[in-house]
C-alpha cells in the first residue's frame, strides 16, 4: 500500500516542528572528520566506469593467459597488448575534462587532483598487478620481462598525458586511441626490423627507456595537474 | 551524509519525542556530536541507523529527566477552509494511533527513513515493518473517511 503525495504532505504538516534556532551556528562549528585514504579510494573506485574495470581485468587476464604459451622471444606480443591498458587509464583521466565536468569536480568535496590521483593509482595498480603474474609465468628473466611489458605501457601513458593536456575534449581521446594503436604496432615492427631488440643486447636499452619514461611520466603528470590548477583560476 | 538535511529530520524526530523545542534542539546537537565522536560504526555504511539510535536513546534519557509541555491543542488555521479541515481531521486520526505507530509514520513517511533502517532500529523484520506500515496507513485512511475528509 503506497502513500499518496497529498497524504504525505499532510503528515509532514502534522509532524512539523518549530524552526530550530541554533542550526546554522551549530552546523558551521561542527567538527568534521577528514575522510581517510580508504574512504577516498573506496568512493572513487565506484566512479571508474564498470566497463573500464572489466576491460582492464580482461586485458591483463589475457596477458597472463598469453604469457603461459609464450616463449621469451615472443614477449613482444605482450608488449603490443599493454598500450591499450594505458589507453584506458588516460581515457579515465581525461573524462572530467572531455565531458566538461572538470570545473564542477574541482568544487566538490575532494579536489579534482586528489580524485584523479586516487582513480589513476587504483586503476594503474590493478593493471600493473595483472602484469606481475604474467612476468612470473614468463619465468627466468622476471625483471627483464616486466621491463618489456612496462615500456610500451609507460610510453602510451606519457604520450596520452601530453595529448589530453593540449587537446581537451573528445578529439584528445581519439588521438589517444591512435597513439595506443601506434605503440601497439611499433612492437611487431621493431621486432621485425631489429631482431635483437628483445634479446640480451637490447636489454640495457629497454631498462634505460623504462627509467626515462617513468621520470617523464611523473613530470607530465605534474604538468597536467598544474594545468588543472590553472583552469580553476580561469 | 548531508548534515543539514539530517539535522532537520533528527530535530523533527526529537521534537516528536520530547515536545519541547529547546530540549529537542539540544538533543539533536548532542546526537550529531556523539555521531561524529565514533567513526567505527558509520564506516560500515549504517550512518542513518547509528544517528537515529543515538537520537532515540538520548530522547529516552531526556524524557526520564524532564516533565514536558503538553501537546498544543490548537491547529494553525492558515490557508483555505478545506485545508484547515483536513488538518484537523488528520490530527484526530493521528491521535487515534499509538505512540509507536506515530513514530513509525514519522520515520517512514515524514523523515523518509528507509525500511531497512527502521527494521534495524526496531529490531524486527522487513516484513513486520511493512505490515505495520500497511496497517497504520489503513487505520489513518479509515479515520479520515469516517470524518469525511478522505484524500
Amino acid at each position: 500500500m503506497s502513500i499518496k503525495k497529498q497524504e504525505k504532505e499532510l503528515l509532514k504538516q502534522m509532524f512539523a516542528a518549530p524552526e530550530p534556532k541554533r542550526k546554522k551556528d551549530f552546523l558551521r562549528a561542527l567538527p568534521r572528520k577528514e575522510a581517510g585514504l580508504g574512504t577516498l579510494l573506496f568512493s572513487q573506485a565506484a566512479f571508474i566506469r564498470k566497463w573500464v574495470w572489466a576491460v582492464s581485468f580482461l586485458l591483463f587476464g589475457s596477458v597472463v593467459w598469453i604469457a603461459q604459451y609464450t616463449e621469451q622471444e615472443c614477449i613482444w606480443v605482450l608488449s603490443a597488448v599493454v598500450p591499450f591498458g594505458a589507453l584506458l587509464l588516460i581515457l579515465e583521466f581525461a573524462r572530467s575534462t572531455a565531458y566538461g565536468m572538470a570545473e564542477l569536480e574541482m568544487t566538490s568535496r575532494f579536489s579534482l587532483r586528489t580524485v584523479l590521483l586516487a582513480r589513476m593509482s587504483m586503476l594503474g595498480a590493478v593493471q600493473l598487478l595483472g602484469l606481475i603474474p604474467a612476468a612470473f609465468v614468463l619465468g627466468t628473466q622476471l625483471f627483464t620481462s616486466c621491463v618489456y611489458i612496462l615500456v610500451p605501457y609507460l610510453l602510451t601513458a606519457v604520450l596520452g598525458l601530453v595529448v589530453v593536456r593540449h587537446l581537451p575534449g573528445r578529439e584528445g581521446m581519439f588521438v589517444c586511441g591512435g597513439i595506443s594503436a601506434f605503440v601497439c604496432a611499433l612492437c611487431p615492427i621493431s621486432r621485425l626490423y631489429l631482431p635483437n631488440l628483445y634479446g640480451a643486447e637490447g636489454s640495457i636499452w629497454w631498462k634505460l627507456a623504462a627509467v626515462l619514461l617513468a621520470i617523464v611520466l611523473m613530470k607530465e603528470y605534474g604538468k597536467t595537474m598544474k594545468h588543472l590548477e590553472e583552469l580553476t583560476w580561469n | 551524509m548531508d548534515y543539514e538535511a539530517q539535522y532537520d529530520k533528527i530535530y523533527r524526530y526529537c521534537y516528536f519525542k520530547l515536545q519541547n523545542q529547546t530540549v529537542a534542539e539540544d538533543v539533536t546537537q548532542e546526537t550529531f556530536l556523539r555521531f561524529l565522536e565514533n567513526s567505527t560504526y558509520k564506516e560500515r555504511g549504517r550512518e542513518l541507523n547509528y544517528l537515529y539510535t543515538i537520537a532515540r536513546n538520548l530522547c529516552i534519557d531526556e524524557s526520564r529527566k524532564r516533565v514536558f509541555e503538553e501537546l498544543p491543542e490548537e491547529v494553525s488555521e492558515d490557508g483555505p477552509e478545506a485545508r484547515v479541515l483536513e488538518r484537523v481531521v488528520m490530527k484526530q486520526a493521528m491521535e487515534a494511533l499509538t505512540t509507536e505507530e506515530r513514530e513509525l509514520v514519522l520515520l517512514r513517511y515524514v523523515n523518509e527513513v528507509p525500511v531497512k533502517v527502521i527494521c534495524e532500529l526496531r529490531g524486527c523484520s522487513r516484513f513486520a515493518v511493512n505490515r505495520q506500515l500497511k496497517q497504520v496507513l489503513k487505520k489513518l485512511r479509515e479515520t479520515l473517511q469516517e470524518k469525511g475528509a478522505g484524500l
